[in-house]
């Protein structure tokens, strides 16, 4: 029923806030259905990354195309999915949904067509009978559910998931992972979801993408057969190495910030930052896996 | 957004039982029965001069005598005819005027600055300037009351369109909603519970505003009336007045709570005052 996924292509991006530089010549080709994940430390541009994607920012060098052809602001196929669930608190939720149909098809005419299309999203994210509530009778997860489902509501070509997960409870961000994992089966659009926990990169992604300092750093595939066993060696080994890479990228992205600096002055910074990331993201899924 | 007033009051209503209302109705009731009561009981009892204060029977009486004549409906309907008038005039142009104010950057600038200055300045202080202008006539009253509605509505819309959640508004530009439909389903729905707020300061500052107009000059209305009743001392009537005016202060805030209730549905302070069952996914 949807259109294909699109093929989305970021080449040279390059993208300053202030004097700082954030992107620095950063490609990435994902192919048409494929979904890829981009990983890295808070800081790292992956936000960024996806935000100029969907047009809420300026590139300033580079470009971003989509089956070939520059986008330039937001595009009618891209659809984004925010941390937040960015829902309007005065609509009801299937209100909500429908506000994501194509601009196009908004007018009047075959306005119980999209009713009924709004309704069978809700059904898929398991919220058919919630259609007539406030958003603000929901919890966190079912809201990120209602975001979802509006997402999908244009059969967008390339959705964008930006850190959707993060702001959820762990059995529900579970249950969500799996929810995602099945709407992308059933509809093959292309993804970028961008997060910072390497565990549910790796149980979703085809391709996990290591960002360090606005460039990628590695590219890590994953083969794995869906749906994906956590406690599986294939799936500890996938996150560790990943973590690997990402400490490992952590040195060359403090150095060349301060090229005068002493050697142990810039080494006691990086511990610090070291310590700072590993407490908040990066250390915790490493210890789930290996209980 | 933060600012809607009946966040605290609202819950509490859906949260006590009934007969915790009961109680604290009665405990709130005290102070106002014990009044009454100290007013009826001194000036029967003839240690306050009736001129000086009226006993409460002769106010009931008054007020009785009024209606039965007609003449209260009558002064009642034009006062509130006036407030209407001038709440409906400064009260669109207040609201036009702070949408734009806070939607586009060069009406801010070319609005926004004066009118902060002006606001400074307290409305009734054109009372001279207005007579003037406008005379003793309809005019000068609802244009005073327009000219105080005007503000509390203009502020308060400038803030609920600013402060509207820039989450929103990005959300509102990936999923491409036009301008127009930013406006109607984003950015003034949002406003909404600002604007309310604004309503019933407005409200306030409209019976405020009448009375003084009524009072300095006039041939009808409650002020008029007031005024009248003073020039042959009778203190029954000038009472009878006050609680009119208190009832119609009463009345109208009730109405924008009734208002409020129904357009904030969706808001927190009143899902969580109806009982939110709170379920989990």
């Amino acid at each position: 029923m949807s259109a294909s996924g699109a093929h989305l292509e970021v080449t040279r991006l390059h993208k300053v806030f202030g004097a700082r530089p954030v992107l620095r010549g950063l490609d990435l080709d994902v192919r048409p259905g494929e979904l890829v994940a981009v990983v890295g430390r808070s800081g790292c541009g992956k936000s960024t990354l996806l935000r100029v994607i969907a047009g809420l920012e300026c590139a300033y060098g580079g470009s971003v195309s989509m089956d070939g052809n520059p986008i330039v602001g937001s595009a009618d196929d891209t659809r984004m999915i925010f941390q937040e669930a960015r829902l309007l608190p005065w609509a009801s939720v299937l209100d909500n949904v429908l506000l994501g149909a194509r601009a196009e098809a908004k007018g009047r005419a075959r306005s119980r067509e999209r009713r009924e299309h709004a309704r069978e999203l809700l059904r898929g994210v398991g919220l058919a009978d919630r259609e007539s509530d406030w958003p603000g009778r929901l919890s966190g997860g079912q809201k990120q559910r209602v975001a979802l489902a509006r997402g999908l509501m244009s059969n967008p070509r390339l959705l964008l998931l930006d850190e959707p997960l993060g702001a959820l409870d762990a059995f529900t961000r579970i249950e969500m992972q799996q929810l995602v994992e099945r709407v992308w089966l059933e509809r093959r659009f292309t993804a970028v979801l961008v997060t910072h926990e390497i565990q549910e990169a790796v149980a979703l992604a085809d391709r996990v993408m290591v960002l360090d300092a606005g460039r990628a750093s590695v590219e890590v595939r994953i083969t794995m057969p869906r749906p994906r066993a956590r406690e599986s060696c294939e799936f500890i080994e996938a996150t560790a190495r990943i973590l690997r890479h990402i400490l490992e990228g952590a040195a060359p992205a403090v150095v060349p910030l301060k090229p005068g600096a002493p050697q142990d002055a810039s080494g006691t910074f990086d511990v610090a930052a070291f310590g700072v990331e590993s407490s908040h993201s990066i250390a915790p899924p490493l210890h789930r896996g290996v209980r | 957004m933060s600012r809607v007033p009946s966040r605290s009051d609202a819950p509490a209503e859906g949260r006590t039982r009934p007969s915790d209302g009961r109680t604290a109705m009665w405990v709130s009731a005290l102070v106002p029965v014990a009044a009454l009561v100290a007013w009826s009981g001194s000036t029967t009892a003839g240690a306050v001069s009736t001129r000086v204060l009226p006993t409460p029977q002769a106010v009931v009486a008054a007020t009785w005598e009024l209606a039965r004549s007609g003449e209260l409906s009558r002064h009642v309907l034009i006062s509130t005819w006036r407030a209407l008038a001038g709440l409906a005039l400064g009260g669109s142009v207040g609201f036009i005027l702070g949408i734009m104010s806070g939607y586009f950057t060069l009406a801010s600038r070319l609005v926004d600055t004066p009118v902060q200055m002006i606001r400074n300045v307290p409305h009734l202080a054109l009372i001279p300037m207005v007579i003037i202008w406008f005379g003793l006539g309809e005019e000068a009253k609802i244009f005073l009351v327009a000219l105080g509605v005007f503000f509390p509505i203009y502020v308060n819309t400038v803030h609920g369109v600013r402060s509207l959640d820039d989450g929103l508004v990005e959300m509102a530009r990936v999923f491409r909603l036009g301008r127009a439909e930013l406006f109607w389903r984003v950015v003034l729905p949002g406003a909404v519970p600002s604007i309310l707020v604004g309503l019933r300061f407005a409200l306030g500052l409209m019976w405020l505003t009448l009375i003084v107009a009524e009072t300095i000059g006039a041939d009808s209305g409650i002020g008029y009336l007031a005024m009248t009743a003073r020039e042959f001392m009778r203190t029954d009537i000038v009472f009878a007045t006050v609680v009119l005016y208190a009832l119609l202060g009463k009345l109208a805030d009730v109405i924008t709570r009734v208002v409020e209730r129904r357009m904030l549905a969706w808001h927190p302070s009143y899902l969580h005052g109806l009982g939110a069952s709170g379920s989990t996914p």
